[in-house]
C-alpha cells in the first residue's frame, strides 16, 4: 500500500513539474495567466520561472554606458576638472574574461531601465566618489548595419557606416 | 469495461517502465562531472566579481529581490549568510562544486549546493549568464539523483557497484529526476525556438550577423564574413530549425544521434566564436541524458576509465 502511494505521489510531482515546464516557459500566455497561481510559488522558488529566450526576440546592438563625474559648487561652478568613464571601466576593451562579461550584464541590466541608472548605479558611483556632487549619464549605441547594406557595399569601410547614437542622456544629484 | 482496464493498466505500466525501470547512473554521472565541473568554473570566475554579493554590491542587499520582474521573483532570500560572509560563503560553494565534480557528494550535499548557489543568483540578479540560470536549474533537478554512483571518486574508493532497485523509493526519485531533465531541456530548446520566430532578424535570416559583428559578443573580427551573406542566412534559419525540432527528433531513435551530434558541432560553434563556452559546456552536458548508457558504460570500462578496479 505505502509502495503504491510512493509511486503515485512520484507520478503526480512528475506531471506537476512537466507541465510547469510546458506552462510557464510561456507565462506571459493565456495559459499561463490562468494557471500560473498553481505553479509560480514553487516555479520562482527552484528557478525555474524563466523565459527562454537567448539572442531573442532580436540580438542586442553594440551599446556602451558612459558616465561623467561632475564636481560642482553650491552656485554650479566647477570646483575641480569632472572625470569621464565607462561602466565597466574596461568597456571599450571588450574583455571577454568572465568577470569582465559579468559587469558588461550588469550594464546592460542598468541600460534597460533608466530608473535602474538613477536607483543603483549612481549611488554606487557616488559612494565611490565622495567629492563628486553629480553624475552625468548617457548610452552610446552603435547600430550595426543591415546584412543587406554590408554585404551590398562590400568595398566601403566598415567602420563607417556604424551609425552612433547618443540616448538617454541624463545628470543626477549626489546625494550626500 | 475490461477494454477500458486493460487500457489503464496498459498505461500504468507504460508509465512505471518509462518513469522507474532504468537507473541511468552512467549517463547521470557523466552529466554531474560535466555540469558541476562548468558551474565549478564559473564560480571560479564569479570570486573576482565577489565584491558585487557584498555591502559594496550596486544593488544593496534590500532591493536584492526588488530587482527581479514582479512575475520572476523568488519568495524568500536564499541569502541567509549576511553580506559580509558573502567571500567565505562563496569559498566553501566552489569547494562543494569541486566535490560534485569528483563526485565525493550525495544528495543532501549537492542540494545544499544548489541552495547556496541560488543564493548568489539572487543576490545580484543584474549580473547572471545564462549558464548560471540554466546550470543552476539542472543542478537542482540532478541533486535528487543518483549521479555519484558512476564516473566518481567515490566509487573509485569503495568499489562498489550500484544495482538499481526500481521498487526502492530513493532509486525511484532518481529516475523522475533524469527523466525531468530530458524534458527539461526539450522544453528548453523548444521555446529558445519560438521566441527567436517573434524577432524580425531571426525571420529575416539575418540574426547571426547581427550577433557576429557585434564587438561585445564576439572577440574575433567577422566582418569579413560579410562577403558571404549567404552564411549568415543558412546559420540563423538552421539554428531555429536545430531548436525547434530538438525535441522531436530526439524522441526517434535513428535521428537522434545525428541531432545530438549536429547540437555538438552547433554549441561548440557558440562557445568559440561567442566566448560562451561555459554556456556551450552546461548545455552539451544534458546531451549525456540521450546516449545508450550500454555505451557509457562500455567506454568507462576502458582501461583509463576504469573506475571498477
Amino acid at each position: 500500500m505505502l509502495k503504491k502511494i510512493g509511486d503515485m505521489i512520484l507520478v503526480a510531482v512528475f506531471l506537476y513539474l512537466v507541465s510547469m515546464m510546458i506552462v510557464l516557459g510561456n507565462g506571459s500566455s493565456f495559459l499561463g495567466r490562468k494557471l500560473g497561481f498553481l505553479y509560480t510559488p514553487v516555479a520562482n522558488s527552484i528557478g525555474l520561472n524563466t523565459t527562454w529566450n537567448f539572442f531573442s526576440p532580436d540580438p542586442a546592438q553594440t551599446m556602451y554606458l558612459r558616465y561623467r563625474i561632475l564636481f560642482h559648487d553650491d552656485y554650479g561652478n566647477d570646483t575641480k576638472e569632472s572625470k569621464e568613464k565607462y561602466f565597466p571601466e574596461n568597456a571599450l576593451e571588450n574583455n571577454f574574461w568572465l568577470q569582465n562579461r559579468r559587469l558588461s550584464y550588469v550594464m546592460r541590466f542598468m541600460a534597460m531601465d533608466g530608473a535602474r541608472i538613477e536607483h543603483f548605479l549612481v549611488p554606487w558611483i557616488c559612494k565611490k566618489n565622495p567629492e563628486a556632487t553629480h553624475i552625468q549619464t548617457e548610452l552610446l549605441l552603435y547600430r550595426i548595419p543591415p546584412l543587406d547594406v554590408v554585404s551590398t557595399l562590400k568595398q566601403e569601410n566598415y567602420d563607417e557606416m556604424l551609425n552612433q547614437e547618443q540616448i538617454n542622456q541624463m545628470t543626477y544629484a549626489c546625494v550626500k | 469495461m475490461l477494454v477500458l482496464n486493460k487500457s489503464v493498466n496498459s498505461i500504468i505500466a507504460k508509465t512505471k517502465n518509462f518513469l522507474f525501470s532504468e537507473g541511468h547512473f552512467e549517463r547521470l554521472g557523466l552529466m554531474r562531472v560535466v555540469l558541476c565541473g562548468t558551474l565549478l568554473y564559473l564560480a571560479i570566475f564569479r570570486q573576482f566579481n565577489i565584491d558585487q554579493f557584498t555591502i559594496l554590491s550596486l544593488i544593496p542587499r534590500s532591493e536584492a529581490l526588488g530587482v527581479y520582474p514582479d512575475f520572476y521573483r523568488p519568495f524568500f532570500e536564499y541569502f541567509f549568510w549576511p553580506d559580509q560572509f558573502a567571500p567565505i560563503v562563496h569559498a566553501i560553494l566552489i569547494l562543494l562544486l569541486l566535490l560534485a565534480t569528483l563526485g565525493l557528494t550525495n544528495r543532501p550535499i549537492l542540494f545544499l549546493t544548489w541552495f547556496i548557489s541560488q543564493g548568489f543568483m539572487n543576490r545580484n540578479y543584474s549580473m547572471l549568464f545564462g549558464a548560471d540560470v540554466i546550470g543552476a536549474l539542472f543542478l537542482f533537478y540532478i541533486s535528487f539523483t543518483n549521479c555519484t554512483d558512476f564516473f566518481s571518486i567515490k566509487k573509485y574508493i569503495f568499489k562498489s557497484e550500484k544495482i538499481h532497485k526500481p521498487q526502492i523509493f530513493s532509486d525511484q526519485i532518481s529516475t523522475v529526476f533524469f527523466r525531468l531533465m530530458q524534458i527539461q531541456i526539450c522544453v528548453i530548446y523548444m521555446y529558445t525556438g519560438f521566441e527567436k520566430l517573434k524577432g524580425n532578424s531571426w525571420w529575416d535570416g539575418t540574426a547571426l550577423w547581427t550577433v557576429f559583428a557585434n564587438p561585445q559578443f564576439t572577440g574575433f573580427d567577422l566582418i569579413w564574413l560579410r562577403q558571404f551573406p549567404l552564411f549568415f542566412a543558412a546559420g540563423t534559419f538552421m539554428s531555429v530549425i536545430f531548436e525547434i525540432y530538438f525535441p522531436t527528433m530526439i524522441l526517434n531513435k535513428k535521428i537522434r544521434p545525428y541531432w545530438l551530434l549536429l547540437g555538438l558541432f552547433f554549441h561548440t560553434a557558440i562557445g568559440i566564436t561567442l566566448s560562451l563556452m561555459t554556456f556551450s559546456l552546461i548545455m552539451i552536458s544534458t546531451y549525456f541524458l540521450f546516449l545508450d548508457r550500454l555505451d557509457l558504460r562500455r567506454w568507462s570500462s576502458h582501461r583509463f576509465l576504469n573506475f571498477k578496479k
